[in-house]
């Protein structure tokens, strides 16, 4: 573990977390540690496929609880023997590696998170959040608070935030003052992880999603902010709104603060590109931001939605949705009974002939499916069995993990390297980024 | 012996979300150089809010004014003068159709299908027209003499 120690060089401002409480874990998006597992990375304009491990990037026998992508950076959350980090990979222009320093050029860097434990991961186009709550371990005594309190979270971050996506304060707007030397808010470009604060010092963010250029933060009191880039409607911030903001911003329509409790509790938020879907526990789907291609699942396009939108039930009503992907052009749903959902423009996975549909409709090969991920034209699915299958436009990427540089009108299986001399392995996540994609894969 | 073709100048943007990646814009100008387009001039630039109205004043009032000067102003760009005879219609062909999702399923080799992200990030610019390249070059690069190119290419 040699390698994580020496790169990890940044320690993260511990002293200001809270005492955590020992509930209250299943409010959080599950992850599981898998110290067996290896990441495997493909994509970025390669045909093959990388164990990392196997090229020592990540030393062996590491638990591995995150993965996220950017437009051209990678973060790996790993945990071992009394250490803790996150492992950056990848461009690193504006700082989303969290390494303290920028850099031209692409380039390794670890964040240390000892005594903290990460409850996600998400990357922009270029800029990344981490967010964190300290480990319960560490707080063993017979003094902890009432299970009542929520545990307090921490939301760090970092990289560009030219749009105000990073939610400290700083944007375009300031970068001329903070250039000329005088005291702004945040940094235009914040290489070190940095932590957001919301108004209420009691409230904690337990989910943070990021789109290429915007930020969407779900809270333990029912409520919803963003920050970012807004012209197409990503901040959900009402029908007269769509200008940036550099700090998190209240979405009223379904925040409890706001009388949203009317609506529904928001228990799963997915953005990517320039829109969101939103999971109530009501099994209600909202939608806001770009819907130029039809995503919005209402029969019809609509060029941007400034506030959340309610979609009717848009499949059949004995399905019940149970997770819901942001893709670029297309949003996707997934049911109880383990069926994929689609709608909107691309490869869909409908076949080379319906590339364009304002209805979702069932991927007709998928089944058995548990979890959905999706980004800019493209997308994956892992059903029961651990297998890997994504579908959607290429380029010359080779992001669908396929060998070959084709798009795929249909899901096609993603064969792992560790499958090469016929072992079964298991997937366990998947991560997709502009131009490739990152797995968590336990080998036997 | 054929006649010459004639020469032609046109302005080329590489936006600002392929400009953040370094790689990605060495692999751009190995496109351009293999497509024997001459770089006249070259700069890297960051503009203000101000800057990309003026230069898009045209669109102002349509849907996509706001998102676009947005998106111009997010980062440094470069602006080019590629030179090439029928560069104006060639640039484009190369960048290919304005929507990347679009080019990637209908213009699979273009560069905004290899490189373009959205339809608001579509990466590229190229001039549509004679009067058009010329307009835009003097916005880009005042300081450039068309007139002199002008004379020395018709002799």
């Amino acid at each position: 573990m040699t390698l994580v120690r020496t790169l990890l060089h940044k320690p993260l401002a511990r002293a200001s977390l809270l005492r955590p409480a020992s509930s209250h874990r299943s409010q959080f998006h599950s992850s599981a540690s898998h110290a067996k597992a290896c990441i495997v990375k493909w994509g970025y304009g390669a045909k093959d496929m990388h164990v990392l491990e196997d090229s020592s990037i990540i030393p062996q026998g590491l638990n591995k609880t995150w993965i996220a992508a950017g437009a051209s950076h990678r973060l790996i959350a790993l945990s071992g023997e009394g250490e803790a980090g996150v492992l950056g990979e990848g461009m690193n222009h504006s700082g989303q590696l969290g390494s303290g320093v920028r850099s031209d050029e692409p380039t390794f860097s670890a964040i240390d998170t000892s005594g903290m434990e990460i409850l996600g991961l998400a990357c922009g186009r270029e800029h990344s959040m981490l967010l964190t709550r300290a480990q319960e371990e560490t707080y063993d005594d017979q003094e902890a608070p009432p299970t009542s309190i929520p545990t307090k979270t921490i939301l760090f971050g970092f990289g560009n935030s030219m749009y105000g996506q990073l939610g400290l304060g700083g944007s375009k707007d300031t970068l001329s003052k903070e250039l000329a030397g005088e005291d702004v808010p945040g940094h235009v470009f914040e290489p070190s992880p940095t932590s957001v604060q919301l108004s209420d010092p009691d409230e904690n963010v337990i989910q943070v999603q990021c789109g290429l250029d915007h930020t969407i933060l779900r809270t333990d009191q029912g409520n919803l902010y963003s920050m970012g880039w807004g012209a197409d409607g990503q901040l959900g911030l009402g029908p007269s709104s769509s200008s940036d903001r550099a700090l998190p911003t209240l979405i009223e329509r379904l925040s409890w603060k706001a009388g949203g409790k009317a609506i529904g509790r928001v228990k799963e938020i997915s953005s990517s590109t320039d829109f969101t879907l939103a999971l109530l526990d009501n099994n209600q789907v909202w939608i806001w931001g770009n819907a130029e291609y039809g995503q919005c699942m209402v029969n019809k396009k609509i060029d941007r939605i400034l506030e959340p939108m309610h979609i009717p039930h848009p499949i059949p009503q004995s399905e019940v949705i149970t997770s819901v992907a942001a893709g670029g052009t297309f949003g996707l749903l997934l049911t109880e009974s383990g069926a994929v959902y689609t709608c909107g423009y691309g490869a869909l996975g409908l076949g080379r002939e319906k590339d364009q549909i304002l209805l979702p409709e069932k991927i007709p090969s998928l089944s058995g499916i548990r979890r959905i991920v999706a980004s800019t034209d493209y997308a994956a699915a892992i059903n029961d069995k651990g297998e890997l299958y994504t579908w959607g436009t290429c380029g010359k990427s080779g992001r669908l993990g396929h060998g070959d540089f084709e798009t795929c009108f249909e899901p096609k299986r993603v064969l792992m390297p560790q499958e090469s001399n016929g072992s079964k392995v298991i997937v366990h996540d998947v991560a997709l980024g502009q131009d490739g994609g990152l797995a968590i894969v336990e080998a036997p | 012996m054929p006649p010459r073709p004639l020469t032609q100048l046109t302005l080329a943007l590489l936006k600002p979300d392929l400009t953040a990646n370094s790689l990605k814009v060495s692999k751009v100008l190995g496109h351009i150089q293999q497509n024997d387009f001459n770089i006249v001039a070259h700069k890297k630039l960051l503009w203000s809010k101000n800057d990309a109205e003026a230069f898009y004043g045209e669109h102002r009032g349509k849907f996509f004014f706001e998102r676009l000067c947005g998106y111009m102003t997010s980062g440094h760009f470069h602006a080019l003068i590629l030179e090439k005879p029928n560069a104006i219609p060639e640039w484009r062909s190369l960048i290919g159709p304005t929507h990347p999702p679009r080019a990637r399923i209908n213009a699979p080799d273009t560069l905004r299908s290899l490189y373009g992200m959205t339809d608001t990030r579509n990466s590229f610019h190229g001039s549509d027209a004679v009067s058009s390249a010329k307009e835009e070059i003097r916005f880009f690069f005042p300081e450039y003499d068309f007139e002199k190119w002008e004379q020395q290419t018709e002799k």
